[in-house]
């Protein structure tokens, strides 16, 4: 399994999801917030530091407090929250070609896929079985794709209410 | 007599001058807008607070008409809340119809220790997350299968070569589409295609079961031929 943990501000409300597939992409858990309007003294008592607060501190670590599965890997599209576990990785794809895995910095490392890389970076240096396990799924699946589907289910969550 | 005179006189002078004076008792109420505290520790260390004078209550004797309704009252919100002191009137120096704006710096005075900490919290600092469950969100169970950019021939062409050996048709009226790796057949509940990608709305029940796939467009109509190991 493989989690994939997303935060997004739509029209002002901010909102996260987490959705946990399995190895063929087929959803296990979806599981999101209510869409949050800071209101104006947040604004000002937060400053620059709210969205960065509100999406860490507040969406995503409620997000991973509900979880019912322990996916190894939990993918992430939004820098911030890669402090929020060190399961979390923040993922992005790159053009670089690379054959193996490679350590491209502190916690950053390029891992083969679809004919180039996805770039990963986490909070702590991962195990190396964690490091196979994200190779091992990015062969199986297409690992950027699961973060469409949460887009889509956000914005309709947003859209909504 | 002459004394009494010219006084009068002075008085005269000074109230076609110009020379007013105003006092102005602010309510809490109304200078916070937004912004209310019952404890001293919130500190705000932020940018002024700009509040319109028409929303500012003034003693029934004070004399506003020199305030417009685009004039504004600053008042620094640090001082709002640690060096109000109790205090609730104050002479405004100088307020004519030039002044637009006026600094809370020698204004802070007006502000009531008491009124200012007596306000209720109207608005939460902090947050309450609630989770919700989604699984059952059609929107998560969209997957999206990208074309593959490198083929492999060697399947492609043999399941063709399958396909082509049954069919009767016109190739003309055959059109290849595209390769796609690791579809979760089992699990397909309905496939679409979109700019040439399948769009599977997936079933939340189903077999353990993946293929590649070809699409191919017949007369128009979309058909997924499977290709075999």
């Amino acid at each position: 399994m493989i989690g994939y943990l997303s935060v997004k501000k739509i029209d002002g409300k901010h909102v996260g999801g987490i959705l946990v597939v399995d190895k063929r992409g087929i959803p296990v858990e979806f599981k999101y917030t209510d869409p949050v309007v800071p209101t104006e003294l947040q604004k000002i008592l937060y400053g620059s530091s709210l969205e960065t607060y509100l999406h860490a501190d507040i969406i995503a670590t409620s997000l991973l407090g509900k979880l019912e599965n322990n996916p190894i890997v939990i993918l992430t599209d939004h820098p911030d929250l890669v402090e929020v576990d060190k399961r979390v990785f923040l993922v992005s794809e790159s053009t670089e070609r690379v054959e193996n895995t490679k350590e491209i910095g502190e916690g950053e490392y390029l891992i083969p896929f679809q004919g180039r890389a996805i770039r990963i970076v986490s909070k702590e240096k991962p195990s190396q079985e964690v490091l196979e396990k994200i190779k091992e799924i990015s062969e199986e699946l297409d690992i950027m794709e699961p973060f469409e589907r949460l887009d889509r289910a956000l914005r309709y969550v947003c859209s909504s209410t | 007599m002459f004394k009494y005179i010219k006084e009068f006189f002075k008085t005269l002078f000074m109230e076609f001058k110009g020379v007013k004076t105003h006092a102005v008792s602010f309510h809490t109420s109304a200078v916070v807008k937004g912004f209310s505290a019952e404890e001293k520790s919130i500190n705000v260390h932020s940018e002024e607070l700009s509040v319109p004078v028409n929303q500012i209550l003034v003693s029934p004797s004070v004399k506003l008409h020199d305030l417009k309704n685009e004039t504004k009252i600053r008042v620094k919100r640090d001082d709002l809340i640690e060096r109000a002191c109790p205090c609730h009137e104050i002479t405004l120096p100088n307020l004519n119809d030039s002044v637009k704006t006026f600094n809370a710096d020698f204004q802070i005075a007006v502000i009531s220790k008491n009124l200012v900490f007596r306000s209720k919290v109207v608005e939460g600092v902090h947050y309450k997350m609630n989770v919700h469950m989604g699984d059952d969100m059609h929107h998560i169970r969209i997957m999206r299968i990208k074309r593959e950019k490198k083929i492999d021939k060697n399947k492609v062409l043999d399941a063709l070569a399958r396909f082509l050996s049954d069919y009767k048709g016109n190739l003309r009226d055959f059109e290849f589409i595209g390769y796609y790796k690791s579809v979760p057949i089992g699990h397909v509940e309905k496939i679409s295609v979109s700019k040439k990608d399948l769009m599977i709305l997936l079933k939340k029940k189903g077999r353990n079961l993946k293929v590649d796939v070809l699409l191919i467009k017949l007369k128009g109509i979309y058909k997924i031929i499977p290709a075999r190991d």
